[in-house]
């Protein structure tokens, strides 16, 4: 058994002084806690992918058979690879195709995942079960095996493998986003609008978007480790942004049959790739906490 | 002797953004039989003390300082193992929500034996005959019968008295009970609190009941103390606290509630709110809100005046 | 004479139970609701109590039209309130507002206090954005908050000043009725007295009316000139509240109010009634009254014939086989009317 304080919410109190019953601690100011080592990584990321020309004065694709699997050294200081390229400008260049991918998936489904997952949620009813029956099929599917299927059938590129993402990336914002929804249909707030005459349309867009927003923004985190994952296994089987083109995924390929030889060409993108998937699931997590209103307000 | 007396005990938690006295200095006692209610708004506290008495108290809260002595043995100075002696055997608990204190997978029988076969070692039929004994007690119907339902089996208020039958399967001597009525649909809390009396007269328990109904209080109790923001600010025999309150705070409280065998016109209120527990005055803490405020209240903390034998004030009116 | 502002008349609403996802079959319903007849006067405090269970909130949610009664009428200005007919629909959610129980559910905790009182008027008048804010400006003031309230978020007030907010809102386009659900019982005594005295003046200043649910008899008491006790889903009494207090017609009233615990430890209740058992399950309705299996005066004729509701005094109704008027009322309607 264990001894809460029951009912008693703590508030803050709009002037003067909140009322908490002492309650259970207020997150112990988790905001101040920011997760300084996934987000200078994912800062540093994001900030390679823009500005990549600007750091690297070697061309990413620029092919110099002398200098070929030159090992790290000052002027090439992630070493060089079977076609004498930099290894660092093509690291630099690959991260602008995993930000690109990453980002235009997520945002692809998680639109539609958040907009199936609303109407499904709030309307109910027969609208409820044949989305959600429809989101069921698209969660059975496997994600790399369909992405393969895909982009076989269409042809690999950048695009194509956006799309591919997308397909089965919209149904677990659907379906979490729906159960959340459940919950806030029931809120006191919802029945208010409607008695002060709102429509389904301003209630799905004023009042329910956005209380689903924290849950939004914390899968949307978790997606984006999920998709730069799911492109470099895309490109190393060969089925992603084809080649000459850099990527992650093709650079740990190219590399595979050089790793007792020349070590570099796979380990590097390896790890970048370890690091930002590793501290994008960090910061999900630290977001979940953070926006979590239950261990914000007790 | 009193059977519990608490002395200064002072219950803190610390937080990053400071640190919240939620029970401050607060000294009360409690004799066999008798019951003492502790009346208070939420956040007052109130919960607090109850949950202290049992030192079950979690990070980030602490016991600070006091004692408290039960049967003239300080509790605060026992070990873990030694307090597990005390829970549930000779001091036990009733909470409000019988929903969260029932575990929905366990039998009713399992979660009332669990007391009696931990404390008096108890098993098999024997221990079976002590739950019958227990729910036919806190008068479940067909008790026999309902030994293998499970709590959604129970409506609310049955749900309660097995929620009492826990607390008192062991036979404590001293029964707090947190507002424990508070869920009930008022023909049913009728019903439980005469159970409650009933079993108090006939086993000589005592308790300290929390609440913040004076309904309630005028009904089960013998003696009352008020609490406002950590601290207990009146205490007296429940006659007194009606007819003669003394605290600003405890007579705005008594007048601000409507009263079911009157009409009133207006109910006179307490304007503003109480202080955040971060940021306390220094002196009285009802301060802010006092309609006879001082300018000592503010900087200087009243002390305990006694007004009669029962009754004892924390207001500079009354040194 | 012209219709009183809100009637409801014999209105009853059960929910379907069903099993089965594909094959859903209907495996009995529950009554929460039936045969409620009761009408509110323009600027009238209405108090609607029973335990729970009693089927007080659903009759709240027909009135407010979020359950749609599956026998019977509601009317607001003398037209249904379900017909879609535009202008009138507008009317009525201009004119019926509501402010519940718990002051934490009500307010969307993403919107700006100013959006939350604002949207009544945004969804049912062409009012200007500035004409708005003026209205908000104003009822913030009307119900005692600090002037800077509007652009504030709810996560900012405590509970009493929460249930403020939502009075605030409830009353932005001035409504002819509200219907208040509990509306201080998630309230602390300090703040409870707060938000009763603040009711009690508005209906003061804006003559509008209240239909007040609780379970708390102390506060209708302060706040309504009329009563309505409900158990099971019906009406078993209905009168002037100081009437319903000084001489309680029905069992069941009788034993809430003397299991109302007065404060002070001199005032002892009369005749202190202690109901046996616990108010039914809605799926299985006694036969008869449905108060008789806990009434200390069941006779056999309760067991069998539903009680009708009949004025026993003026102006002061039960349903009660007490009186003889109610059993002679009673007997004309078939007892296989339950089913």
């Amino acid at each position: 058994m264990t001894l809460s304080t029951g009912t008693e919410q703590a508030t803050t109190i709009h002037g003067s002084s909140p009322a908490p019953e002492v309650a259970r601690p207020r997150s112990l100011g988790l905001a101040s806690r920011l997760p300084w080592f996934p987000l200078a990584v994912l800062v540093i990321f994001v900030f390679v992918a823009v500005f990549a020309p600007l750091l690297t004065s070697y061309d990413p694709l620029g092919m110099s058979l002398p200098e070929r699997l030159k090992p790290p050294s000052h002027l090439h200081p992630l070493g060089t690879d079977t076609l004498g390229r930099d290894v660092l400008a093509r690291l630099f260049y690959g991260a602008r195709i995993s930000l690109i991918v990453a980002a235009s998936a997520v945002v692809t489904s998680g639109l539609i995942g958040l907009a199936i997952g609303i109407a499904s949620g709030y309307l109910g009813g027969a609208v409820d079960a044949v989305l959600m029956r429809l989101t069921d099929c698209f969660m059975a599917l496997p994600t790399l095996l369909i992405s393969l299927v895909f982009v076989m059938a269409v042809g690999p590129g950048l695009t194509t493998v956006v799309i591919a993402l997308s397909i089965v990336g919209w149904s677990r914002f659907a379906r979490i986003i729906r159960s959340e929804v459940l919950s806030i249909r029931e809120r006191d707030f919802v029945a208010l609008a409607k008695i002060g005459g709102a429509g389904q349309v301003r209630i799905m867009v004023r009042h329910v978007l956005p209380n689903v927003f924290n849950t939004f923004m914390v899968i949307t985190s978790l997606e984006v480790s999920g998709c730069v994952l799911s492109e470099a296994m895309l490109s190393f089987l060969g089925a992603g942004v084809p080649t000459p083109t850099p990527t992650w995924g093709n650079m740990i390929s190219d590399g595979m049959p050089y790793v007792s030889t020349a070590w570099w060409l796979m380990v590097f993108p390896g790890l970048a790739l370890l690091l930002i998937v590793y501290s994008m699931n960090l910061f999900g997590d630290w977001l979940r906490d953070f926006l979590d209103p239950k261990l914000k307000q007790g | 002797m009193a059977l519990l007396e608490v002395e200064n005990l002072s219950t803190h938690f610390f937080l990053r953004r400071g640190t919240i006295k939620a029970v401050d200095h607060v000294s009360f006692s409690i004799e066999a039989g008798e019951t003492l209610g502790l009346v208070g708004e939420s956040g007052s506290g109130k919960s607090m003390v109850a949950s202290s008495l049992l030192r079950l108290i979690a990070q980030p809260g602490r016991i600070v300082g006091g004692a408290i002595r039960f049967e003239g043995v300080n509790l605060l100075s026992l070990d873990e193992k030694q307090m597990r002696s005390y829970r549930g055997r000779r001091m036990s608990m009733i909470l409000q929500d019988p929903l969260s204190s029932l575990n929905p997978v366990l039998t009713i029988e399992d979660q009332v034996g669990e007391g009696i076969a931990i404390h008096d070692k108890l098993s098999g039929a024997a221990l079976r005959d002590r739950v019958i004994e227990v729910l036919k007690l806190v008068g479940i119907p067909a008790a026999e019968k309902r030994l293998r339902d499970y709590p959604h089996h129970f409506s609310g208020g049955m749900r309660q008295r097995v929620v009492g039958a826990i607390a008192l399967a062991c036979r404590p001597q001293f029964l707090i009970a947190d507002e424990p009525t508070t869920s009930l649909d008022v023909t049913i809390q009728l019903q439980y609190l005469n159970l409650l009396r009933e079993i108090q007269q006939r086993d000589g328990l005592a308790m300290l009941f929390v609440t913040h109904d004076f309904g309630v209080v005028s009904k089960m109790c013998d003696r009352v103390a008020v609490m406002y923001a950590g601290m207990i600010v009146e205490t007296a025999s429940v006659r007194e606290i009606f007819n003669n309150p003394c605290h600003p705070y405890t007579k705005a409280l008594i007048e601000s509630v409507p009263e079911v065998d009157e009409k009133v016109d207006r109910l006179s209120s307490i304007q503003g709110q109480p202080p955040s527990p971060l940021a306390r005055p220094k002196g009285c803490p009802f301060v802010t809100r006092c309609p006879v405020a001082m300018p000592r209240c503010a900087g200087e903390m009243p002390p305990e005046t006694k007004i009669s034998e029962q009754q004892q004030v924390r207001c500079w009116h009354y040194v | 004479m012209s219709e009183p502002l809100l009637v409801v008349e014999k209105a009853s609403k059960s929910f379907e139970l069903s099993r089965g996802v594909v094959f859903s079959r209907s495996v009995g319903s529950v009554r929460a609701v039936e045969d409620v007849s009761f009408a509110i006067e323009a600027g009238q405090t209405i108090g609607l109590v029973g335990e729970s269970g009693s089927g007080k909130s659903t009759t709240a949610s027909l009135v407010l039209d979020l359950n749609k009664p599956s026998a019977g009428s509601i009317r607001y200005n003398g037209v249904e309130i379900n017909r879609r007919d535009k202008e009138a629909w507008l009317e009525y959610r201009r004119s019926v507002q509501a402010v519940f129980q718990d002051p934490y559910s009500s307010l969307s905790p993403r919107m700006r206090v100013r959006d939350i009182i604002a949207e009544p008027l945004e969804t049912t008048t062409k009012m200007s954005r500035q004409e708005i804010d003026r209205r908000v400006a104003e009822v913030v003031e009307q119900v005692g908050l600090p002037p800077d309230t509007p652009r504030l978020y709810p996560h900012e007030f405590s509970g009493g000043q929460r249930q403020r907010i939502a009075l605030a809102r409830a009353l932005a386009p001035k409504p002819k009725l509200i219907v208040l659900d509990e509306p201080v019982s998630g309230l602390d005594v300090s703040m409870k007295a707060q938000v009763l005295n603040l009711l009690k003046e508005l209906q003061e200043s804006s003559k509008v009316a209240y239909l007040l649910i609780s379970h708390n008899l102390a506060d209708v008491r302060y706040l309504c000139d009329w009563m309505i006790v409900m158990y099971l889903g019906k009406i078993v009494e209905s009168g002037p509240v100081e009437r319903v207090f000084a001489e309680p017609l029905h069992p069941y009233t009788r034993a809430l109010l003397s299991a109302a615990l007065p404060h002070h430890p001199d005032h002892v209740v009369k005749e202190e009634i202690i109901l046996v058992g616990e108010i039914p399950s809605a799926v299985n309705i006694p036969k008869g009254c449905s108060f008789n299996p806990r009434c200390t005066y069941a006779m056999p004729i309760c067991r069998e014939l539903v009680p009708a509701r009949v004025g026993i005094r003026p102006q002061h109704e039960a349903a009660c086989h007490l009186y003889p008027e109610v059993v002679a009322a009673s007997g004309g309607t078939p007892a296989s009317k339950e089913n």
